[in-house]
């Protein structure tokens, strides 16, 4: 389980990126492959912990990729789905080449202007 | 007020990616050979650690070690018994090495780098995590015991897709294990096709020529696998 070191550097990458931004993040969208090496789920479950005080009320958003190959037999892009053998589904030829789905990327981040209306919840 | 969306594109461990690329600098410049170690726990890393810096020292090569534990220093303890240089890099609770562990490391042991031919970083014993750290290493080993049955490639593809060689470990114990070796050469190459395949047994001594041979590759840099 390392989602929960992996969520503390993301919330540290997004706080340098937003350096200089006015306003609070409101949210946070990361793309996510099946063979990056992290489950989704153990990331979001390990967000809210890290983004406290340093990122608050901002959301985690996290698109997934699903695995694809380069199949050098059919000369083609193909989806790999259920499975972990990185062969082709339509002619069974092993593809080394992986297209996507190991990213673990930080895509963007959604400012959203306002921090009267944050100073004014922290009063209430 | 609308939200404005600020466009990234980031390597989420980018900072890890930054010290590792630091770190192979300083290691290409030095001419050592880095070369890192992961398995689940009880593959066999630090025995066949043990066999390679001894191995490796007799043929008067510089060698030395950085080991990653929970909480013990028994494998260091183990490994410095070989005479090689040794450091233990304690995890605490962390379940992997980070670049930064491996910098600080090197820092404290004060080791100069252009006096070693090899360098080995042995990972903490997990299959999962190791995946997503580059530690500016030349070459990731995974290690895969003969007991430990042969799907485990299918269960962990990331490890083995992301290692520039496996090596399956305990091949005196095959038999008895009952493992079927050309499954688990197949099961490696559907996660990983084309990765170098090793055989050996630490404890016979059979299949540590290839595994020596292998390193010695390593160090010709028309041979030097390609970073992922």
């Amino acid at each position: 389980m390392h989602e929960t070191s992996v969520a503390c550097q993301l919330v540290d990458l997004v706080r340098q990126q937003i350096q200089g931004q006015r306003g609070r993040v409101a949210t946070v969208r990361v793309q996510v492959g099946v063979w990056s090496g992290i489950a989704a789920e153990a990331l979001a479950a390990a967000y809210p912990a890290a983004a406290q005080g340093l990122l608050p009320g901002s959301k985690l958003v996290i698109e997934s990729s699903q695995l694809v190959v380069w199949c050098d037999c059919c000369q083609a892009e193909r989806n790999i789905i259920d499975s972990q053998r990185l062969r082709c589904p339509d002619c069974g030829a092993r593809a080394a080449r992986i297209v996507r789905g190991t990213e673990l990327e930080l895509l963007s981040v959604e400012i959203q202007d306002g921090s009267e209306n944050n100073h004014d919840a922290a009063n209430s | 007020m609308t939200p404005r969306i600020l466009e990234v594109r980031q390597q989420i461990l980018k900072k890890n990616d930054l010290c590792a690329r630091a770190l192979r600098a300083r290691f290409d410049e030095a001419g050592v050979i880095v070369v890192s170690l992961v398995s689940s726990p009880g593959a066999g890393k630090t025995t066949l650690l043990q066999a390679t810096l001894s191995r490796l020292a007799a043929g008067g090569l510089r060698v030395a070690a950085l080991v990653g534990d929970l909480a013990t220093d028994n494998d260091a303890r183990r490994l410095a018994e070989s005479g090689a240089p040794v450091r233990q890099i304690v995890t605490g609770t962390v379940c992997h090495l980070e670049a930064d562990m491996v910098d600080a490391a090197l820092a404290a042991a004060q080791w100069p780098l252009n006096q070693l031919d090899f360098l080995f970083i042995e990972n903490v014993g997990n299959l999962v995590c190791p995946s997503s750290y580059d530690l500016g290493e030349h070459a990731r080993v995974v290690l895969l015991s003969t007991t430990e049955g042969e799907d485990k490639p299918l269960k962990y593809p990331t490890i083995f897709n992301t290692s520039d060689a496996a090596v399956v470990t305990k091949l005196d114990l095959a038999g008895p294990a009952g493992c079927d070796l050309p499954q688990m050469s197949a099961n490696i190459q559907d996660v990983r096709p084309g990765l170098p395949i090793l055989l050996l047994s630490a404890r016979s001594g059979q299949g540590m020529n290839q595994w020596l041979d292998f390193l010695h590759n390593l160090s010709t840099p028309a041979t030097q696998p390609a970073q992922l």
